[in-house]
């Protein structure tokens, strides 16, 4: 196994790397690195090229689920090796590479771009928005907004994931930061609320980091706006009902000392019913959580065309 | 006195400091001279009073049992000078004058001038009140003695067998109710994690000693988990005048997403915890934590423009809460008002 990847399953499996962008990032950027790395024998590099593949990703899959996401993407990548010419040989690297490199760079990069220029529309002069841990793209649609706004940031336990945000935005934006347990305190004053997304299911519900679930409950017993950033590579055709019959699990030693005997459970993710959500900005504009599934099969349809 | 009314003292459940008030004025009264008796009632008991309850300003449990004390001394020397002075039809024997104390707003005990009385009559009827007045006080304290037994007896029918019940940080009487349903059921408890005590653990392993299955988990997967939870019990820190309660910071998402599951919230209580307050919003009765909390003591943010602001209390509507139990029955949020004329 290459060492970068020995290497990135070790950050992703001790929190080091966190946050689904940053994770696919990660993955993406060190696979592409390994397929341009590929030295062998240009006949058999289709074949050669797909088992590198699956067994970089069931290597990291030891270390850590990967996101719905980055899956999809790798089945497509596995699925254009299949139909490539036979011919292509060493070509195919190239092919590759440049495929993860558009991945990249239009699913992420264009597309965070085009999610801050919709979302820098919804804030308003002295508004109070809410924020929930720490999500990459609503760090930096609040960066890169000059209007006079108010944050209040709430912290997750046990990571305190809201302070690295607190951290970075303090400088610029008067923060209030709080833990969860004073979130119905400040709701009455907060007009809408900002949460990032791992990933979106087809019936409109929401995968993101636990805590979010409550945060949503709470805004929409104070009637407050829940909106939702989320690029659409996120999109996922699974559906789901509650937050337990599929998440992953952390470590339950980070909630308690050593040496306690307790049994403690450490969720990663939870599920917010698609009517807590009121509206999903992606970088191809701002949609209800019902439209997922359209929008999942437009995506599907002009993927199929190109 | 002065272990109540120190601000650095440590924190205690509102049980232990409710008996504490009760027994600090029965001991004030037993100490009186007989002849004071009255001049204390009604001057230096009511100062004394005001003092601790302006100490703790958000401390209910005290308040409320002051108010209680003064309820009793008032009924129990009424009910005195009646039995002794039916012999006397002609001295007026309703000899209590209520005067309200604008401060506190309660009412302070005064036994009308004994004027019309001998002095050596006098003397027997104020021993006879002292007497009477240190046996209701003692019998309130042991009420706080029974109260667990009381509110535990109907904790089997309330927990089935395979339930998952969910609690909130930890409490004696909750952990006592649970205990005592395990004598004759099996079920699973999940404790969330109070953030700001961070008692949840201790919690754990008191249940677990008592061989109730318990997992541990922090208040962002509440909504989670509440999806496989049956019911959900919880300990406040006062009972509000509209059947609303007031408990620690964080109880609010266990409520909110009970609610949002359809899943049964219980609130267990001691009638002294019963507030004649109402509050109207999160702020009404409430206090910011310092910032000087070890809970903070990592957080150094570069700003001044950066404020931490963690609320230590949680008001709870009545809509959010299914059952009462408490040491005079079980009752629904609408009936709480009832409670206080019998109470109070």
């Amino acid at each position: 196994m290459h060492p970068d990847i020995i290497c990135l399953g070790h950050k992703l499996r001790n929190n080091q790397i966190t946050g689904t962008n940053a994770r696919c990032f990660a993955i993406l950027i060190t696979l592409r690195k390994i397929i341009e790395e590929y030295r062998g024998s240009p006949e058999t590099i289709n074949k050669n090229i797909s088992v590198l593949l699956d067994e970089v990703r069931a290597y990291l899959r030891t270390a850590r689920k990967l996101g719905s996401g980055v899956e999809s993407y790798l089945d497509n990548l596995k699925l254009s090796i299949f139909n490539s010419n036979r011919d292509i040989g060493l070509g195919l690297t190239k092919k590759l590479s440049d495929d993860i490199g558009d991945f990249i760079d239009q699913k992420i990069r264009k597309a965070d771009d085009l999610i801050i220029k919709n979302g820098l529309e919804l804030i308003n002069d002295d508004d109070v928005i809410l924020t929930f841990g720490r999500s990459y793209v609503v760090e930096r649609l609040l960066r890169e907004c000059k209007k006079k706004f108010h944050l209040i940031i709430v912290d997750n336990p046990p990571y305190y994931e809201g302070r690295q945000m607190a951290l970075r935005l303090a400088r610029q934006i008067p923060i209030t930061y709080t833990c969860i347990s004073g979130v119905a305190y400040f709701m009455r004053k907060v007009q809408k609320v900002f949460l990032g997304a791992s990933s979106m299911l087809s019936n409109g519900a929401l995968i993101s980091r636990v805590g979010t679930a409550m945060i949503s409950c709470i805004a929409h017993m104070y009637r407050k706006p829940v909106l939702v950033f989320c690029e659409t590579y996120k999109f996922s055709e699974k559906t789901q009902l509650d937050s337990l019959s599929e998440n992953e699990l952390a470590d339950p030693q980070a909630l308690l000392e050593p040496g306690d005997k307790t049994t403690a459970i450490n969720l990663r993710y939870d599920l917010t019913p698609r009517n807590y959500i009121n509206m999903v900005i992606t970088e191809t504009g701002l949609i209800p959580p019902t439209s997922i599934p359209v929008m999942l099969r437009e995506l599907t349809r002009i993927q199929g065309t190109n | 006195m002065e272990k109540l009314v120190n601000p650095y003292r440590e924190k205690k459940s509102p049980t232990i400091l409710a008996k504490e008030t009760a027994e600090l004025i029965l001991k004030a009264i037993q100490e009186t001279d007989t002849k004071e008796i009255e001049q204390f009632l009604q001057k230096k008991l009511p100062e004394f009073t005001n003092k601790i309850i302006y100490a703790n300003p958000l401390e209910f449990a005290i308040e409320n049992t002051i108010k209680r004390v003064f309820a009793l001394i008032k009924t129990t020397t009424a009910d005195y000078l009646k039995t002794s002075s039916a012999s006397q039809s002609t001295k007026k024997s309703l000899a209590e004058m209520v005067q309200r104390d604008p401060e506190t707003n309660s009412d302070p005990p005064t036994i009308e001038r004994l004027d019309s009385y001998e002095s050596a009559e006098r003397e027997n009827i104020l021993h006879g009140i002292k007497r009477e007045i240190l046996e209701s006080l003692e019998n309130l304290i042991d009420d706080f003695d029974k109260m667990t037994e009381k509110i535990s007896e109907n904790a089997p029918t309330h927990i089935k067998s395979n339930d998952i019940v969910v609690t909130y940080g930890e409490s004696t009487l909750v952990q006592d109710f649970l205990v005592s349903a395990a004598k004759s059921r099996k079920f699973e408890v999940i404790v969330i994690e109070d953030e700001l005590c961070k008692v949840g653990k201790s919690m754990c392993s008191k249940l677990e000693e008592h061989n109730i299955p318990t997992t541990f988990t922090l208040p962002t997967a509440t909504y989670a988990i509440m999806s496989r939870a049956n019911k959900v019990i919880l300990s406040p820190n006062a009972i509000m005048a509209d059947g609303g309660i007031i408990s620690n910071s964080g109880t609010l998402l266990l409520t909110a997403a009970a609610k949002a599951h359809s899943v049964p919230v219980i609130v267990i209580a001691g009638l002294f915890k019963l507030t004649s307050n109402f509050p109207f919003s999160q702020d009404t009765f409430n206090e910011i934590k310092s910032p000087t909390d070890p809970l903070f003591v990592e957080l150094s943010f570069p700003s001044p423009l950066t404020n931490v602001i963690v609320p230590k209390y949680d008001y709870i509507e009545p809509e959010y809460i299914s059952l009462y139990i408490t040491d005079a029955g079980e009752h629904t949020p609408s009936y709480i008002y009832r409670l206080f004329r019998e109470y109070y």
